[in-house]
């Protein structure tokens, strides 16, 4: 359908322009005022800045496991920077305050980092002990944050809580937008600069030695560039999931599998997918607004199963072709191993 | 025969400490296809693996023109040496043209712009594998043999002065290990090339090595030409079974067999 990735590029672009538009112009008051205007750009300009960082972060995480499933929702890099805002306020913090992103960095770095060391066997990170570590770091985080909320009860957070694990785009914080929107940039650039890096990593991690990637400083550095992406975005926007897993999967599809432009084609995607669902949220259910997080859960829980499904019949297809012994385990117990 | 670009001197090679092979020296050089012969377990891929500079010696030394391994840095090591590894399908189905290109990294700038000289050695690499009518499908698609071509062409595009691979042929059928083979035999009787090769077949390893490394349990059992290691005395210790010997009638490296009736 598109020949070339360079075309590709430039449509995912015009796409990105009419999806900020369409923030912009539609919504429940026919045509918007002035303040309204105002209250949309800002938005819209969030919803491209988390979305944009999500989906980078999402396609270094992939390159860097090794496998196609990781988001940073599912490995728990969201929920580690969640409770770094709970750490944040319990120091007394204030939600808006320019150190709010120094405590969601940190909790992202660490949720990546150990959610990595346990999932790694062989140097490989395989696709069930990587969802297994992810899930259990995120419930433990998720677990932390409803903890601290609980006793916070009669303060009014409650509702605050779910719309910060749901993620949401309504609250808007002048005094972060800026950081964020540079260390997005910041971290697309570094991530496109390191794109043969990243192709090396795809092959995994002991190709990429052998082909001469430094290891070991190469994980870091990504490690430390993907918790600063999800770091400052969880605190303009909290958990917002799926975004990171589903994006860099119809980027894979439109431009192919070089990261020089896989970078590009996932943040223009992102910043694309996440204004249409917030554009969604907004005016599926007027008079109510719906939660972002909920409406990008729904498109991306789905899909996600798709994926796994799918991985799990390869890989049952190629240790059968492979593994002699996978062949042998197809044939009826005899006497003697009964 | 020029300098050696692998040494191994009475080097102890373990994995996490724990000691499987002893003493082990031995030297590939360029021009030189040397083949790693023993049982499974026994310590073959853990040799390259020290070779490689991912596993420290033990004792004695492990040097790669003249340096240890581990003390270079990963792209000035990587123009050095590749490492084919066993047909495994890759984490992504990636295009085959992505898959050699990436070859080159040790030798491209900050940006990765790829330039005449790296052009030149992937069209060279490709033509000598003859990956070509490959090259936009993607590399989980192809067969095992189609794949270690693949993999084989990358290996040629990092340029290097010493190919390492683990049991290169595994999977294959007779006539693609035969290919896989042949393929880097030419290149290493054009002079540029030095091959080390853990292997799984004596017979692949009489055919086409220039010596053969046995390995037996904790050390090196026999080491040289192939008529001379490929004996039924030394085969049957190596591998815990009797081996026989049938002699080519065309004069070349006589054939072994495991004998299944006998030990």
């Amino acid at each position: 359908m598109i020949r070339s990735p360079s075309r590709a590029l430039a449509l995912l672009a015009l796409v990105l322009l009419a999806a900020f538009a369409a923030a912009l112009l539609i919504g429940p008051q026919g045509w918007p005022s002035e303040s309204i205007l105002r209250l949309r750009l800002s938005r819209a300009e969030l919803a491209v800045i988390v979305g944009a960082g999500l989906a980078c972060t999402g396609t270094v995480l992939q390159a860097l496991s090794g496998n196609p499933l990781a988001d940073p929702f599912v490995i728990g890099a969201s929920s580690g920077a969640a409770v770094g805002v709970v750490v944040a306020r319990w120091c007394g913090v204030e939600l808006t305050s320019r150190w709010l992103p120094l405590f969601t960095v940190v909790g992202a770095y660490a949720a990546i980092v150990l959610v990595l060391r346990i999932a790694r066997a062989g140097g490989r990170t395989p696709v069930q002990t990587l969802l297994l570590a992810g899930v259990t770091v995120s419930t433990l985080g998720t677990a932390i944050v409803l903890l601290y909320y609980n006793f916070q009860t009669g303060t009014g957070d409650a509702g605050r809580t779910m719309l910060f694990l749901m993620g949401n785009l309504s609250e808007s914080k002048p005094e972060l937008i800026g950081l964020a929107a540079g260390c997005v940039a910041l971290g697309i650039v570094a991530a496109g600069l390191s794109a043969r890096a990243l192709d090396a990593f795809a092959s995994g991690e002991a190709t990429a030695r052998h082909l001469g990637v430094d290891v070991e400083r190469c994980k870091l550095g990504f490690c430390l560039l993907s918790a600063a992406l999800v770091g400052v975005v969880v605190a303009v926007a909290g958990m917002i999931g799926f975004v990171g897993l589903i994006v860099p999967h119809a980027a894979r599809a439109m431009v192919g599998h070089s990261h020089r432009r896989l970078i590009a084609a996932s943040a223009l995607a992102g910043a694309t997918f996440l204004l249409l669902a917030d554009l969604a949220a907004r005016t599926v259910a007027v008079p109510r607004e719906l939660s972002v997080g909920a409406i990008t859960a729904l498109c991306g829980g789905p899909f996600f199963l798709l994926l796994l499904r799918r991985r799990v019949r390869e890989r049952d297809a190629l240790s059968h072709e492979l593994d002699p012994r996978a062949k042998a385990s197809v044939v009826p117990p005899t006497e003697t191993s009964r | 025969m020029s300098a050696p670009l692998l040494v191994f001197d009475h080097a102890t090679i373990g994995r996490a400490g724990c000691e499987l092979l002893r003493d082990v020296t031995f030297s590939v050089a360029t021009g030189e296809l040397v083949a790693i012969l023993g049982l499974n377990g026994i310590g073959k891929s853990t040799l390259l693996a020290a070779a490689l500079g991912d596993e420290a010696p033990l004792g004695g030394s492990v040097t790669l023109c003249g340096r240890p391994p581990a003390s270079l840095r990963a792209r000035e090591r990587a123009r050095l040496v590749a490492m084919l590894p066993e047909a495994e399908p890759l984490p992504y189905d990636v295009p085959v043209r992505d898959v050699i290109e990436l070859g080159r990294f040790a030798h491209l700038g900050l940006l990765g712009r790829f330039g005449p000289a790296d052009l030149q050695a992937l069209t060279r690499a490709i033509e000598w594998t003859q990956v070509g009518p490959l090259l936009a499908r993607g590399i989980n698609e192809l067969s095992a043999g189609e794949r270690q071509r693949v993999l084989l062409a990358r290996a040629f595009a990092q340029e290097p002065k010493l190919v390492l691979l683990d049991e290169p042929t595994a999977h294959l059928d007779p006539g693609r290990q035969l290919q896989v083979m042949a393929t880097l035999r030419e290149r290493v009787d054009e002079g540029t090339l030095g091959v080390l090769a853990v292997l799984h077949d004596p017979n692949l390893a009489g055919r086409f090595a220039d010596r053969i490394v046995l390995l037996g349990a904790g050390g090196v059992l026999a080491m040289g030409p192939p008529n001379e290691v490929l004996r039924p005395e030394l085969l049957a210790r190596a591998y815990d079974v009797a081996f026989r010997c049938i002699a080519d009638p065309e004069g070349g490296t006589p054939y072994v067999f495991a004998d299944a009736g006998r030990r």
